[in-house]
C-alpha cells in the first residue's frame, strides 16, 4: 500500500462517489447536493479534483451553498485511502468546532453505528501491456513505447483497434474473467511472444505465436495472476497461498499466527505432534504439538516454561546448545471439533530432525550397528551434560524422547514436561518407559541428573538390541562397550560409585573406550529408514 | 545506473590492497557522503541496458554501529569480490547490481541513520559507494536499530525492471544484531531522513510485506552470541529468511548460496557443497553455511528429504494419559 504515491489521476469510484454525495447533503442540504455533484465534479471526478474542492469554486458554480467551507475542507481530505462505511456508505469524517476527525478502516462507523468502515478497493497504478511501465488505471493510450504510434491500453481502445478476437481467446479471457490488455501483458512482457506492439491486433484475431494446443485457460488464468501480482492497489497484498504446501490444508490460529497443518509426525503420552507452516511468503516450518490427554494440560505449560527458562540460560555453552534444544515460537490453546480447548505449543521445526530412537529401534529390531551407537550416546550426553550445568534434569530420556538427525550425526531431547529442577518434588513417569527408569527412582526416589545418565544408557542398550530391564545385549557388541553402559546403566543391587561422573566427563571417557576398539574416531554413515535388509 | 562492465579481478585487486588497514582508514567519510544521503530520494533506478540485460538489484544492507562495524569492514576488505564472484561464477545471476545502504539508530540521534549508494554494476562504482560509508558507530540505549528504513526504500524508492517487466524479485540482505523497532516506519522520522510526508506510521510487518512484494527480504544475524539478542524478533517478521550464521566471515557466501538456491540453480544442500569446493572453500566453512542456509533451503523444498507427514485430524475426546504421577 503505497501513500506516497500521486493519486491526482485515477478516477473516484461508484461506491466513493455516492459517500461524497452522502457527505454533501449532509452538509448543504439534499437538493443542492445533487446540483453540486453534477454540476460541480461532473461525471468523473477524479481524487486530483476532490483535493482542489474550494468553497470559492463551489459558489462561483452553484450559487451560495450553506456549510459549502465545512465540505471544502473535508471533501479535500479524500483519497484512496479514506475508508467508506460498509452499512451505510458514508466517510467517517466528520468536522465539529472547526476540528476534523476521521477514521481509519476497521473502526465502526460513527453515523450508522452498526457497520463498520473498510477501504474501497481500487488500482491506482496499473502495467501497461507494451512495456510493462506502471500507469495510472485510466491512461486509454501509450505514446512512448512506439513512437509515433498511439497504442492502446485500456480494453475498449484496445478491442477497436484490434477488430476481433480469435473464439478461441476471447472464450478463455470471459472464463479468466480478465480483459485484453492483461491478456497482453502476460504474452509480451512475460512469454515474450509479440515481436512489437504493432503485432497485437493479429496476435488477438490468430493466436500467432502461441502454440497450437496451447492451454489457453491455463495462460488467461495466468495472465490474471500476473496482472494481480503487479498492480498497485490501495488494499494491502493478501498473502499468496505457499509452494508446495496444499492452500486447502488446515489451518490453525494460534497467538496471532495462522499455521497451515501438513500433518501428523508424531503421537507421544499425552500430545499429537503436527508438522505445519506459517501461512506467509516467507513462510516459517514448525512443530505443533496438541494436547490429547487433558488430563496432562498442565505439563504442557511446564514444557514451554522449562524450554523458555533454558533458552535464557547463561551457562557456558548457551549460545550453542540453546540452537540445539527445542525453541518455542508461540503458545495457546486450540478447540477441536469436539468442542475441547486444548493447550497447543508450536516450536520451530529442526530440518530433517525427523526421527527418534524409538522410530530407530522399530526400522532396526535387532539393534543398530554399535559403532552408530557412540556417536549417538556422546551427543546425547553432551547435551545432557550442558542441561546439568544449568541445574536442570531432563526426568525422561526415553528412545521416543531422543531425536536424531541421521545425515549431520545431531541429537536433541524432546518432551521437557518432566523436566525438574533441583529440589524439585513434582515428578511424572511415564508408564510405557518403566524399563528405562532406574528401580529406586520408579519406587520412589528422586529424579536427579544421574537418573538422566542412567536412562540414557539403558535407551542405548535398548538401541544395541538388548534388554533395558536387565542390561543385557547382544553378544556382537565389543565387551568393553558393554561393560561401559551395564556400568552407567544403573543396575545391581548397591548403585554406590565412590564418585559419580557428570555426563560431560562420561562423554570423554566413553569416547576413549569407543577409540580403543574402533581406532580414530571417523565418520559413520548411519541411514533412516534403513537402506536393505 | 548500473551501465558499465563488472570486472570482478579489478574488484579483488580493490579490496586486497587495503586488507591490512583499520577501519578508519578503510572508511574515510566522518560523516554524511552526499552520495549516499537519502534525503529527497524519489528512487533507486536498477534498469535492464546493453550491458546489464539482466540486471537484478541487491540490497546489502549494513548496520553500522559500533557493535557490527566488523561487517562492512570485511565486506570492504575481502568479501564482496567474493560475493560477486560465487554469484557470477556459479551462474546465480546474470548481472547482479548491488547497492550498499547503511543503517544506524535514527531516535538516538545518529548524524546519518540511513545511506543508501545506488545499483551498482561496476567494480569501482560498488566500492566507492562502499567505502564512502560513515561508520558511525554508537546506537541507542534501546536494543534496535531503525531497520524499518531500508524495508521502507525498497518497498517505496526502489524502481528495477527485473520486477516490472519480468515479476522477478530482487535480494534485500540486512546485516543487523539487534531486534527491529516494535513501532515500525515513523512518519516524522521518514519525513526527517528522506524527506517524504506520510498520513500516518506504517507498521513493521506492513512495511515489510511492501518489501517482500519486489524483494526476496533476509535477515542475516552474524554470529551465535548475537543471535540471541533478536533471533525470535526477526523470525515473527521474516520466518526461515532470518539466517543464523555462526561467523560474520561467511555473510557474503551466505548471500550468494541464498541467491543460488532460490534461483534454482542450487537444488539442494549437496549442490550446495559442492558449488562451495568448487570456488575453493574449506569443509569447515562449507559445514558451516549449510547449517546456517538449511531451514531456508527446507522452506523451498531444497533442505533435503524430508519424513512424510501423517494425516491431520486433530486429537479429539479427553484422551488416555500414559503417565503417572507423584
Amino acid at each position: 500500500m503505497d501513500t506516497s504515491l500521486d493519486v491526482r489521476a485515477v478516477l473516484v469510484p461508484e461506491s466513493m462517489k455516492s459517500a461524497l454525495r452522502l457527505m454533501l447533503s449532509r452538509w448543504t442540504g439534499r437538493s443542492t447536493a445533487k446540483e453540486v455533484m453534477e454540476k460541480y465534479y461532473g461525471d468523473l471526478p477524479t481524487f486530483g479534483d476532490l483535493q482542489k474542492t474550494t468553497s470559492e469554486k463551489i459558489e462561483r458554480i452553484c450559487g451560495s451553498v450553506q456549510n459549502s467551507e465545512v465540505f471544502a475542507e473535508l471533501a479535500s481530505l479524500v483519497s484512496p485511502f479514506t475508508p467508506a462505511c460498509v452499512g451505510c456508505g458514508e466517510f467517517p469524517l466528520a468536522s465539529a468546532g472547526g476540528k476534523i476527525s476521521s477514521l481509519p478502516a476497521g473502526s465502526a462507523c460513527p453515523f450508522c453505528k452498526d457497520g463498520v468502515v473498510a477501504l474501497v478497493p481500487m488500482a491506482l497504478r496499473t502495467i501497461a501491456w507494451t512495456d510493462g511501465r506502471l500507469v495510472e488505471p485510466q491512461t486509454d493510450y501509450d505514446l512512448r513505447s512506439v513512437p509515433g504510434e498511439k497504442i492502446p491500453l485500456a480494453s475498449k481502445p484496445l478491442l477497436d483497434w484490434a477488430g476481433d478476437l480469435s473464439p478461441r481467446i476471447a472464450r478463455a479471457l470471459s472464463s479468466a474473467k480478465i480483459g485484453p490488455a492483461a491478456f497482453l501483458a502476460y504474452c509480451n512482457l512475460r512469454l515474450r511472444i509479440l515481436p512489437s506492439p504493432l503485432a497485437a491486433p493479429e496476435f488477438l484475431a490468430t493466436g500467432k505465436g502461441l502454440d497450437k494446443d496451447a492451454d489457453l485457460n491455463k495462460i488467461a488464468a495466468k495472465a490474471a495472476e500476473f496482472m494481480l501480482e503487479r498492480e498497485i492497489t490501495n488494499v494491502p497484498p493478501q498473502p499468496r497461498p505457499i509452494r508446495r504446501r496444499n492452500p486447502d490444508a488446515k489451518r490453525l490460529e494460534i497467538d496471532g499466527r495462522t499455521y497451515l497443518v501438513e500433518g501428523l509426525i508424531g503421537q507421544g503420552d499425552k500430545s499429537s505432534v503436527y508438522r505445519a507452516f506459517w501461512d506467509n511468503q516467507p513462510t516459517e516450518a514448525v512443530v505443533i504439538k496438541i494436547c490429547a490427554a487433558m488430563a496432562d494440560a498442565d505439563l504442557m505449560a511446564r514444557e514451554a516454561e522449562a524450554l523458555r527458562d533454558l533458552a535464557k540460560s547463561t551457562a557456558a555453552g548457551a549460545h550453542h546448545f540453546t540452537r540445539i534444544i527445542p525453541e518455542v515460537v508461540a503458545t495457546g490453546e486450540i478447540e477441536t471439533h469436539d468442542g475441547i480447548s486444548r493447550p497447543a505449543t508450536v516450536f520451530r521445526y529442526k530440518n530433517l530432525h525427523d526421527w527418534t530412537l524409538a522410530d530407530v529401534l522399530k526400522e532396526y529390531p535387532d539393534g543398530v550397528d554399535p559403532e552408530t551407537m557412540v556417536w549417538m550416546w556422546k551427543r546425547t550426553l553432551m547435551l545432557l551434560g550442558w542441561i546439568h550445568m544449568n541445574d536442570i534434569a531432563h526426568g525422561a530420556v526415553l528412545p521416543q524422547h531422543i531425536l536424531i538427525q541421521p545425515l549431520n550425526h545431531a541429537v536433541t531431547l524432546l518432551d521437557w514436561a518432566y523436566a525438574v529442577h533441583d529440589g524439585e518434588t513434582f515428578q511424572v513417569f511415564s508408564t510405557a518407559g518403566r524399563d528405562f527408569y532406574p528401580s529406586r527412582v520408579w519406587d520412589g526416589g528422586r529424579v536427579t541428573w544421574i537418573t538422566d545418565i542412567i536412562m540414557s544408557a539403558r535407551c542405548m542398550i535398548a538401541l544395541l538390541g538388548g534388554d533395558p530391564a536387565t542390561g543385557s545385549v547382544p553378544v556382537k557388541v565389543p565387551a568393553p562397550i558393554a561393560d561401559y553402559l551395564r556400568h552407567h546403566g544403573g543396575y545391581g543391587p548397591t548403585p554406590k560409585p565412590q564418585r559419580v561422573m557428570t555426563a560431560i566427563e562420561i562423554e570423554q571417557d566413553f569416547g576413549k573406550v569407543a577409540e580403543s576398539v574402533y581406532g580414530p574416531r571417523r565418520y559413520h554413515p548411519f541411514a533412516m529408514p534403513r537402506r536393505s535388509r | 545506473m548500473a551501465k558499465g562492465h563488472y570486472d570482478n579481478e579489478a574488484h579483488q585487486a580493490l579490496t586486497q590492497a587495503r586488507v591490512n588497514l583499520p577501519t578508519e582508514q578503510v572508511f574515510r567519510g566522518r560523516s554524511l557522503n552526499p552520495r549516499l544521503n537519502p534525503y529527497g530520494l524519489k528512487f533507486r533506478e536498477c534498469r535492464y541496458s546493453t550491458k546489464h540485460p539482466k540486471a537484478r538489484p541487491i540490497m546489502m544492507v549494513a548496520d553500522d554501529s559500533g557493535s557490527m562495524g566488523d561487517i562492512p569492514h570485511y565486506w570492504a576488505t575481502v568479501d564482496m569480490p567474493h560475493f560477486l564472484e560465487l554469484v557470477l561464477k556459479g551462474g546465480f545471476l546474470e548481472s547482479p547490481q548491488p547497492m550498499i545502504v547503511g543503517v544506524n539508530d535514527v531516535g538516538a540521534g545518529a548524524q546519518a541513520p540511513l545511506q543508501v549508494g545506488q545499483f551498482e554494476g561496476e567494480a569501482h562504482l560498488i566500492d566507492q559507494d562502499l567505502t564512502s560509508l560513515f561508520i558511525q558507530g554508537g546506537g541507542g540505549s534501546i536494543p534496535g536499530e531503525s531497520y524499518e528504513l531500508p524495508f521502507y526504500v525498497a518497498a517505496r524508492h526502489a524502481s528495477c525492471d527485473c520486477y516490472e517487466k519480468d515479476g522477478l524479485k530482487g535480494y534485500m540482505f540486512t546485516f543487523g544484531d539487534e531486534p527491529p523497532f516494535p513501532w515500525g516506519v515513523r512518519a516524522r522520522e521518514v519525513e526527517q531522513v528522506i524527506g517524504d510526508k506520510l498520513d500516518r506510521d506504517i507498521p513493521f510487518p506492513e512495511i515489510v510485506a511492501e518489501a517482500n512484494q519486489k524483494f526476496h527480504c533476509f535477515f542475516l544475524i552474524p554470529d551465535e552470541y548475537r543471535r540471541r539478542n533478536c533471533e525470535r524478533e526477526w523470525r515473527n517478521l521474516l520466518g526461515d529468511n532470518v539466517i543464523c550464521l555462526e561467523t560474520h566471515e561467511d555473510a557474503c557466501t551466505a548471500c550468494a548460496v541464498i541467491i543460488g538456491l532460490t534461483e534454482g540453480v542450487l537444488t539442494d544442500l549437496s549442490a550446495v557443497s559442492q558449488s562451495l569446493e568448487a570456488m575453493g572453500c574449506d569443509e569447515a566453512k562449507i559445514n558451516r553455511i549449510i547449517r546456517a542456509v538449511a531451514p531456508y533451503a527446507a522452506s523451498l523444498d531444497r533442505g533435503g528429504k524430508v519424513r512424510r507427514a501423517g494425516e491431520t485430524r486433530s486429537p479429539s475426546g479427553q484422551g488416555k494419559s500414559g503417565n503417572r504421577r507423584r
